[in-house]
Protein backbone atom coordinates (compact mmCIF):
# COMPACT_ATOMS: atom_id res chain seq x y z
CA UNK A 1 0.00 0.00 0.00
CA UNK A 2 1.64 3.13 -0.85
CA UNK A 3 1.54 6.19 1.06
CA UNK A 4 -1.63 7.96 -1.13
CA UNK A 5 -3.62 4.66 -0.45
CA UNK A 6 -2.67 4.84 3.13
CA UNK A 7 -3.91 8.54 3.18
CA UNK A 8 -7.30 8.12 1.29
CA UNK A 9 -8.37 5.13 3.07
CA UNK A 10 -7.60 6.71 6.56
CA UNK A 11 -8.99 9.84 5.79
CA UNK A 12 -12.07 8.97 4.00
CA UNK A 13 -13.03 5.22 4.25
CA UNK A 14 -13.49 2.93 0.90
CA UNK A 15 -13.53 6.18 -1.58
CA UNK A 16 -10.58 7.02 -3.02
CA UNK A 17 -10.11 10.32 -3.70
CA UNK A 18 -7.99 12.52 -5.11
CA UNK A 19 -7.49 16.60 -4.87
CA UNK A 20 -6.93 18.09 -8.00
CA UNK A 21 -5.39 21.64 -7.94
CA UNK A 22 -4.97 23.31 -11.27
CA UNK A 23 -2.23 26.56 -11.33
CA UNK A 24 -0.81 29.21 -13.25
CA UNK A 25 1.54 30.94 -12.26
CA UNK A 26 0.66 30.63 -8.22
CA UNK A 27 3.90 30.98 -6.82
CA UNK A 28 2.49 32.79 -3.97
CA UNK A 29 -0.02 31.43 -2.86
CA UNK A 30 0.47 27.70 -3.34
CA UNK A 31 2.58 26.75 -0.88
CA UNK A 32 0.34 27.93 1.73
CA UNK A 33 -2.25 26.25 0.26
CA UNK A 34 -0.34 23.00 -0.02
CA UNK A 35 0.57 23.23 3.43
CA UNK A 36 -2.72 22.87 4.30
CA UNK A 37 -3.55 20.79 2.32
CA UNK A 38 -0.98 18.10 3.08
CA UNK A 39 -2.50 17.95 6.89
CA UNK A 40 -5.67 16.61 5.63
CA UNK A 41 -4.59 14.64 2.70
CA UNK A 42 -1.51 13.60 0.68
CA UNK A 43 -3.52 12.29 -2.26
CA UNK A 44 -3.16 15.64 -4.41
CA UNK A 45 -2.90 16.19 -8.05
CA UNK A 46 -1.09 19.62 -9.38
CA UNK A 47 -1.36 20.54 -12.77
CA UNK A 48 0.56 23.13 -13.68
CA UNK A 49 -0.89 25.27 -16.83
CA UNK A 50 2.02 26.20 -18.58
CA UNK A 51 3.70 28.31 -15.25
CA UNK A 52 6.74 30.49 -15.78
CA UNK A 53 7.16 30.34 -12.00
CA UNK A 54 8.19 28.21 -9.70
CA UNK A 55 4.99 26.70 -9.05
CA UNK A 56 6.19 23.17 -10.21
CA UNK A 57 8.89 23.23 -7.81
CA UNK A 58 6.89 24.08 -5.04
CA UNK A 59 3.96 21.62 -5.86
CA UNK A 60 6.86 18.61 -6.29
CA UNK A 61 8.03 19.36 -2.72
CA UNK A 62 4.23 17.95 -1.98
CA UNK A 63 3.08 15.78 -3.94
CA UNK A 64 4.54 13.48 -6.77
CA UNK A 65 1.63 14.02 -9.57
CA UNK A 66 2.56 17.21 -10.62
CA UNK A 67 1.68 17.11 -14.30
CA UNK A 68 2.68 20.05 -16.22
CA UNK A 69 1.11 21.68 -19.93
CA UNK A 70 3.86 22.25 -22.56
CA UNK A 71 1.93 26.30 -22.82
CA UNK A 72 -1.30 27.79 -21.18
CA UNK A 73 -4.86 26.42 -21.86
CA UNK A 74 -6.73 27.17 -19.04
CA UNK A 75 -8.50 26.54 -16.13
CA UNK A 76 -10.62 24.17 -18.15
CA UNK A 77 -8.84 22.57 -19.86
CA UNK A 78 -6.24 21.75 -16.57
CA UNK A 79 -9.17 20.69 -14.94
CA UNK A 80 -9.56 18.08 -17.10
CA UNK A 81 -6.06 16.89 -17.33
CA UNK A 82 -6.22 16.27 -13.50
CA UNK A 83 -9.52 14.57 -13.68
CA UNK A 84 -8.21 12.27 -16.39
CA UNK A 85 -5.33 11.01 -14.60
CA UNK A 86 -6.80 10.81 -11.68
CA UNK A 87 -9.78 9.02 -12.86
CA UNK A 88 -7.97 6.76 -15.80
CA UNK A 89 -4.46 6.76 -14.27
CA UNK A 90 -5.02 6.53 -10.35
CA UNK A 91 -8.41 5.18 -10.69
CA UNK A 92 -10.17 7.51 -8.29
CA UNK A 93 -13.44 7.07 -7.27
CA UNK A 94 -13.79 10.98 -6.89
CA UNK A 95 -12.11 14.01 -7.08
CA UNK A 96 -12.54 17.42 -5.20
CA UNK A 97 -11.53 20.65 -7.11
CA UNK A 98 -9.15 23.47 -5.22
CA UNK A 99 -8.29 26.74 -6.51
CA UNK A 100 -4.55 27.05 -6.35
CA UNK A 101 -4.41 30.61 -5.18
CA UNK A 102 -5.21 29.39 -1.62
CA UNK A 103 -8.55 30.84 -1.64
CA UNK A 104 -10.52 27.35 -0.49
CA UNK A 105 -9.85 26.24 2.66
CA UNK A 106 -9.17 22.51 2.56
CA UNK A 107 -10.77 22.08 6.05
CA UNK A 108 -14.12 21.25 4.45
CA UNK A 109 -12.22 18.60 2.65
CA UNK A 110 -13.85 15.70 4.91
CA UNK A 111 -17.37 17.18 4.19
CA UNK A 112 -16.95 16.59 0.79
CA UNK A 113 -16.24 13.07 0.84
CA UNK A 114 -19.45 12.80 3.26
CA UNK A 115 -21.44 14.76 0.61
CA UNK A 116 -19.91 12.64 -2.09
CA UNK A 117 -20.82 9.44 -0.92
CA UNK A 118 -24.73 10.54 -1.54
CA UNK A 119 -24.37 12.82 -4.56
CA UNK A 120 -22.40 12.40 -7.48
CA UNK A 121 -21.30 16.16 -7.62
CA UNK A 122 -20.66 18.66 -4.50
CA UNK A 123 -21.13 22.20 -4.36
CA UNK A 124 -18.76 24.54 -2.25
CA UNK A 125 -20.99 27.46 -1.58
CA UNK A 126 -19.05 30.33 -0.82
CA UNK A 127 -20.94 32.58 2.46
CA UNK A 128 -22.48 34.88 -0.20
CA UNK A 129 -22.48 38.51 1.49
CA UNK A 130 -19.78 37.83 4.59
CA UNK A 131 -16.56 38.80 3.46
CA UNK A 132 -16.90 38.40 -0.27
CA UNK A 133 -16.89 41.89 -2.10
CA UNK A 134 -20.23 43.36 -3.33
CA UNK A 135 -19.01 43.18 -7.09
CA UNK A 136 -18.54 39.15 -6.59
CA UNK A 137 -21.60 39.34 -4.69
CA UNK A 138 -23.36 41.24 -7.14
CA UNK A 139 -21.99 38.57 -10.01
CA UNK A 140 -22.91 35.65 -8.46
CA UNK A 141 -26.19 35.99 -7.72
CA UNK A 142 -27.09 37.14 -11.23
CA UNK A 143 -24.82 33.78 -12.71
CA UNK A 144 -27.70 32.01 -10.38
CA UNK A 145 -30.83 33.97 -11.27
CA UNK A 146 -29.67 33.86 -15.20
CA UNK A 147 -29.08 30.14 -14.98
CA UNK A 148 -32.33 29.43 -13.30
CA UNK A 149 -34.03 31.31 -15.63
CA UNK A 150 -32.67 29.78 -18.51
CA UNK A 151 -31.96 26.04 -17.31
CA UNK A 152 -34.67 26.10 -14.47
CA UNK A 153 -32.37 24.87 -11.72
CA UNK A 154 -31.00 27.16 -9.18
CA UNK A 155 -27.52 26.38 -8.42
CA UNK A 156 -25.67 28.83 -5.69
CA UNK A 157 -22.45 30.37 -6.39
CA UNK A 158 -21.61 29.18 -9.78
CA UNK A 159 -18.07 30.25 -9.74
CA UNK A 160 -16.86 28.90 -7.55
CA UNK A 161 -14.02 26.42 -8.08
CA UNK A 162 -14.65 24.51 -5.28
CA UNK A 163 -15.83 21.84 -5.84
CA UNK A 164 -16.08 17.39 -5.89
CA UNK A 165 -17.47 15.26 -8.13
CA UNK A 166 -17.48 11.76 -8.43
CA UNK A 167 -16.22 9.31 -11.76
CA UNK A 168 -19.82 8.55 -13.13
CA UNK A 169 -20.69 12.41 -12.60
CA UNK A 170 -17.18 13.46 -14.65
CA UNK A 171 -17.90 11.03 -17.32
CA UNK A 172 -21.48 12.66 -17.61
CA UNK A 173 -20.40 16.36 -17.19
CA UNK A 174 -17.33 15.95 -19.21
CA UNK A 175 -16.78 19.67 -19.98
CA UNK A 176 -15.34 21.77 -23.13
CA UNK A 177 -14.39 24.96 -21.84
CA UNK A 178 -10.54 24.97 -21.63
CA UNK A 179 -10.62 28.91 -19.71
CA UNK A 180 -12.46 30.07 -16.67
CA UNK A 181 -15.91 29.74 -18.04
CA UNK A 182 -15.24 25.99 -17.14
CA UNK A 183 -17.60 26.56 -13.62
CA UNK A 184 -19.99 27.97 -15.69
CA UNK A 185 -20.49 25.42 -18.06
CA UNK A 186 -20.50 22.35 -15.17
CA UNK A 187 -23.48 24.09 -13.59
CA UNK A 188 -25.23 24.37 -16.81
CA UNK A 189 -24.38 20.81 -17.23
CA UNK A 190 -25.95 19.80 -13.88
CA UNK A 191 -28.67 21.69 -14.23
CA UNK A 192 -29.65 20.46 -18.42
CA UNK A 193 -28.63 17.13 -16.75
CA UNK A 194 -31.02 17.52 -13.71
CA UNK A 195 -28.82 15.94 -11.92
CA UNK A 196 -29.14 16.27 -8.12
CA UNK A 197 -25.92 17.92 -6.17
CA UNK A 198 -24.91 17.92 -2.64
CA UNK A 199 -23.62 21.84 -1.22
CA UNK A 200 -20.81 22.38 1.17
CA UNK A 201 -20.90 25.67 3.15
CA UNK A 202 -17.58 27.05 2.66
CA UNK A 203 -15.43 30.04 4.21
CA UNK A 204 -12.98 31.75 1.25
CA UNK A 205 -10.15 33.59 1.93
CA UNK A 206 -9.42 36.46 -0.48
CA UNK A 207 -5.93 38.17 -0.65
CA UNK A 208 -4.23 41.53 -2.05
CA UNK A 209 -3.19 39.01 -5.28
CA UNK A 210 -6.50 38.23 -6.12
CA UNK A 211 -6.82 37.73 -9.84
CA UNK A 212 -11.02 37.27 -9.35
CA UNK A 213 -13.49 37.98 -12.39
CA UNK A 214 -13.48 41.33 -14.76
CA UNK A 215 -16.52 42.58 -15.92
CA UNK A 216 -15.63 41.67 -19.52
CA UNK A 217 -15.01 38.12 -18.19
CA UNK A 218 -18.80 38.75 -17.10
CA UNK A 219 -20.18 39.74 -20.23
CA UNK A 220 -17.68 36.67 -21.90
CA UNK A 221 -19.52 34.38 -19.19
CA UNK A 222 -22.87 35.51 -19.87
CA UNK A 223 -22.74 35.04 -23.12
CA UNK A 224 -21.44 31.58 -23.17
CA UNK A 225 -24.63 30.91 -21.16
CA UNK A 226 -26.75 32.04 -23.60
CA UNK A 227 -24.90 30.32 -26.46
CA UNK A 228 -24.96 26.74 -24.45
CA UNK A 229 -28.79 27.09 -23.53
CA UNK A 230 -29.42 27.20 -27.43
CA UNK A 231 -27.20 24.55 -27.84
CA UNK A 232 -24.17 26.25 -29.92
CA UNK B 1 -12.44 56.52 -63.68
CA UNK B 2 -13.65 57.88 -60.33
CA UNK B 3 -11.44 57.68 -56.99
CA UNK B 4 -13.41 54.64 -55.60
CA UNK B 5 -12.40 52.74 -58.52
CA UNK B 6 -9.02 53.76 -58.69
CA UNK B 7 -8.62 52.56 -54.55
CA UNK B 8 -10.73 49.52 -55.39
CA UNK B 9 -8.06 48.91 -58.60
CA UNK B 10 -5.06 49.65 -56.08
CA UNK B 11 -6.83 47.05 -53.20
CA UNK B 12 -7.01 44.13 -55.38
CA UNK B 13 -3.61 44.55 -56.74
CA UNK B 14 -1.74 44.97 -53.33
CA UNK B 15 -4.35 41.85 -52.08
CA UNK B 16 -3.07 40.13 -55.40
CA UNK B 17 0.35 40.99 -54.47
CA UNK B 18 0.06 39.75 -50.95
CA UNK B 19 -1.05 36.26 -52.56
CA UNK B 20 1.77 35.85 -54.39
CA UNK B 21 4.01 36.49 -51.11
CA UNK B 22 2.76 33.77 -49.36
CA UNK B 23 2.52 31.90 -52.45
CA UNK B 24 6.41 32.12 -52.49
CA UNK B 25 6.59 31.92 -48.64
CA UNK B 26 4.88 28.59 -49.34
CA UNK B 27 2.18 29.31 -46.79
CA UNK B 28 -0.36 28.34 -49.41
CA UNK B 29 -0.25 26.59 -52.31
CA UNK B 30 -0.84 27.13 -56.08
CA UNK B 31 -3.86 26.30 -56.59
CA UNK B 32 -5.05 28.45 -53.98
CA UNK B 33 -2.98 31.19 -54.81
CA UNK B 34 -4.85 30.73 -58.61
CA UNK B 35 -8.00 31.33 -56.56
CA UNK B 36 -7.56 34.35 -54.82
CA UNK B 37 -5.71 36.07 -57.56
CA UNK B 38 -9.34 34.96 -59.93
CA UNK B 39 -11.26 36.42 -56.66
CA UNK B 40 -9.11 39.99 -57.20
CA UNK B 41 -8.89 39.99 -60.45
CA UNK B 42 -12.97 39.63 -60.82
CA UNK B 43 -13.09 42.43 -58.28
CA UNK B 44 -11.05 44.53 -59.73
CA UNK B 45 -12.72 44.25 -63.17
CA UNK B 46 -16.05 44.75 -61.22
CA UNK B 47 -14.75 47.72 -59.83
CA UNK B 48 -13.26 49.28 -63.80
CA UNK B 49 -16.15 48.10 -65.59
CA UNK B 50 -19.18 48.09 -63.00
CA UNK B 51 -21.90 47.98 -65.93
CA UNK B 52 -21.30 44.34 -67.25
CA UNK B 53 -23.47 43.26 -64.36
CA UNK B 54 -25.61 46.10 -64.48
CA UNK B 55 -28.35 43.58 -65.84
CA UNK B 56 -28.12 40.91 -63.18
CA UNK B 57 -28.19 43.34 -60.40
CA UNK B 58 -32.05 44.28 -61.89
CA UNK B 59 -32.74 40.94 -61.93
CA UNK B 60 -32.16 40.69 -58.33
CA UNK B 61 -34.02 44.00 -57.70
CA UNK B 62 -31.15 45.97 -56.56
CA UNK B 63 -30.81 49.39 -57.60
CA UNK B 64 -27.19 50.22 -57.10
CA UNK B 65 -24.52 47.57 -58.58
CA UNK B 66 -22.20 48.90 -55.48
CA UNK B 67 -24.87 47.35 -53.10
CA UNK B 68 -24.74 44.11 -54.81
CA UNK B 69 -20.94 43.81 -54.78
CA UNK B 70 -21.21 45.00 -50.80
CA UNK B 71 -23.41 42.02 -50.60
CA UNK B 72 -21.24 39.86 -52.51
CA UNK B 73 -18.61 40.77 -50.77
CA UNK B 74 -20.68 40.12 -47.37
CA UNK B 75 -21.28 36.92 -48.17
CA UNK B 76 -17.54 35.54 -48.88
CA UNK B 77 -16.59 37.52 -45.94
CA UNK B 78 -19.23 35.31 -43.40
CA UNK B 79 -18.38 32.09 -44.92
CA UNK B 80 -14.67 32.55 -44.48
CA UNK B 81 -15.26 33.78 -40.77
CA UNK B 82 -17.32 30.63 -40.19
CA UNK B 83 -14.77 28.39 -41.80
CA UNK B 84 -11.99 30.16 -39.94
CA UNK B 85 -13.71 29.36 -36.51
CA UNK B 86 -14.80 25.74 -37.49
CA UNK B 87 -11.01 25.41 -38.28
CA UNK B 88 -9.30 27.53 -35.17
CA UNK B 89 -11.97 25.07 -32.61
CA UNK B 90 -10.37 22.29 -34.59
CA UNK B 91 -6.66 23.40 -33.96
CA UNK B 92 -8.00 24.18 -30.36
CA UNK B 93 -9.27 20.51 -29.76
CA UNK B 94 -6.22 18.85 -31.17
CA UNK B 95 -3.77 21.18 -29.38
CA UNK B 96 -5.49 20.91 -26.16
CA UNK B 97 -5.69 17.18 -26.48
CA UNK B 98 -1.81 16.74 -27.66
CA UNK B 99 -0.44 18.78 -24.42
CA UNK B 100 -3.22 16.86 -21.97
CA UNK B 101 -1.58 13.44 -23.60
CA UNK B 102 2.06 14.64 -23.08
CA UNK B 103 1.33 15.63 -19.48
CA UNK B 104 0.00 12.41 -18.30
CA UNK B 105 2.39 10.25 -20.54
CA UNK B 106 4.80 11.75 -18.64
CA UNK B 107 3.46 10.81 -15.26
CA UNK B 108 2.52 7.55 -16.25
Amino acid sequence: MNSDTYSITFLIGSMKLFVIIPGYNEQFYLEQLLEKVTKITRSIIFVDDGSTDKSTKIAAKYTRHVLSHLVNLGKGAAMMTGAEYAFRVLNADAVVFLDSDDQHDPIHLPEFEKKLKKFHIVFGVRNLGSDMPLGRFLGNKSASVLLNLLFGAYIPDVPSGYKGMTKKAFNKLKWKSSGYEVETEIAVRVAQLRMPFGIVDIQSIYHDRDKGLTLLDGAHITQKIIQWRFGL
Amino acid sequence: MILLQILSLLFGLFMIYMARIHLMKQHIQVAEFYLWSSVWLVFILLAIFPQSIAGFAQNLKIARIFDLLVIIALMILAYLTFHNRINYKKLEQKLEKIIRKHAIDEKK
